[in-house]
């Protein structure tokens, strides 16, 4: 487990910010514009994880880290735990092609399952429909909402990688709510199966997707297709 | 894949509902054995439940019915639909609800399912290359609607 510090090659540090999946408000943002030059900032960058990496000197780390905090920002993990979840924007406000809300299911997400150790770095990311704007099959659990009520999951992607894989389709139009049923069940197999420091799909390659699922009709939750069949037929 | 507010199934519902004439010109009103009866429940389930997909959707549209409609009705409503349609290309879903519902006016209209490869200008070349005259017509409504609305 590890903090997402990196000393550059130029002896600063980037410090990575974890926000709720990327959202920040214009008061952290304000905030932000204020204290990277206090502390001596030389710059930031957006990265592709949604995370914002910030370029200080070493001396003003303790001052930055108490900044940040006020602003109700905090350094984010690294190294082989849960990741900072890739959410999109996809939700009943924001994103028109959205089909269900899940960016506050991604930020819920984060909350509980962030820097949870793992055999390796564990990526998830959530998108609202197949675009994919959050690049779920890159991730070891990509989660795709198929309608309001429902989503489907990939295990096993790999995006960063000499060899980048696609994940496989693990789940299919199940229960938004049982995600975390799923989520739990995927981690805790995991964590039993893998090798030292064994990236998920290294896993499923050697075991196969099959441990790793549960049967739908375990899953907490319905699904809306039963809902069509009885308006049909009513 | 489509967002539930981008479409607008109001007018084709209006349009099926009239087309459905509830059992007084059919003898025996099939229910989900007939393709317009089908399609008007797509519509008013997409209007009253918000969604934009109906999982096994395409399974359980009624491709046996064999009924004759009439062919400017099913055109038109055709050409209504696909003025819904998003170009989703790679994104097509089968189980869309637009898709759903093109598809049972190509049952009625061509006698089978034509392949929609999630964009307007392939599928009217793709109807017309089935039926030469219902093609040229839907081509002609479906740009008169364009233009119009
Ligand atoms: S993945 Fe879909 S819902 Fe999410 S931001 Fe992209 S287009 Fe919108």
């Amino acid at each position: 487990m590890g903090k997402a510090i990196f000393k550059q090659r130029n002896g600063v540090l980037g410090v990575g910010i974890v926000t709720p999946c990327g959202f920040i408000t214009p008061e952290q943002l304000c905030g932000l514009g204020k204290l990277l030059p206090e502390v001596g900032a030389l710059g930031s960058k957006l990265t592709t994880r949604q995370t914002m990496v910030v370029l200080i000197p070493e001396e003003a780390f303790d001052r930055f880290v108490a900044g940040i905090r006020n602003l109700g920002l905090d350094v984010g993990v690294f190294g082989d735990v849960v990741r900072n979840v890739k959410g999109c924007p996809g939700n009943g406000e924001l994103c028109h092609r959205s089909l269900g809300n899940v960016f506050e299911l991604a930020v819920e997400i984060q909350q509980q399952y962030m820097n949870q150790p793992t055999p390796h770095d564990f990526k998830i990311s959530v998108a609202g429909c197949h675009r994919g704007c959050t690049d779920p099959h890159c991730a070891d659990f990509g989660v795709i909402a198929t309608g309001p009520k429902t989503v489907e999951v990939f295990l096993g992607g790999r995006g960063g990688s000499r060899r980048p894989q696609h994940g496989q389709k693990a789940y299919v139009n199940i229960p938004k709510e049982s995600i975390f049923v799923v989520l739990d069940h995927v981690l805790d197999t995991y964590r039993k199966l893998a090798e030292d420091h064994e990236r998920l799909c290294n896993t499923i390659g050697r075991v196969g997707l099959d441990p790793f699922i549960i049967q739908a009709e375990k899953l907490p939750g319905t699904v809306e297709e039963d809902e069509f069949a009885d308006f049909l037929n009513s | 894949m489509i967002a539930e507010n981008e479409i607008n199934l109001q007018e084709i519902h209006e349009k099926l509902n009239n087309l459905c004439l509830d059992g007084e010109v059919c003898s025996n009103c099939e229910k989900n054995k007939c393709l317009i009866f089908f399609a008007k429940k797509v519509a008013s389930y997409v209007l009253t439940k918000k969604v934009t997909t109906i999982r096994q959707g395409m399974a359980m549209i009624p491709n046996h019915d064999l009924k004759t409609y009439s062919e400017d009705d099913m055109i038109e409503t055709l050409a209504m639909v696909l003025q819904q349609c998003k170009d989703c290309r790679d994104n097509h879903d089968d189980d869309c609800t637009i898709n759903l519902i093109r598809t049972c006016m190509e049952y009625a209209l061509f006698g089978d399912k034509l392949p929609y490869q999630g964009s307007v200008t392939l599928y009217l070349l793709e109807a017309q290359k089935s039926n030469g005259r219902v093609g040229d017509t839907l081509k002609a409504k479906y740009l008169n609607r364009k233009k119009t609305k």
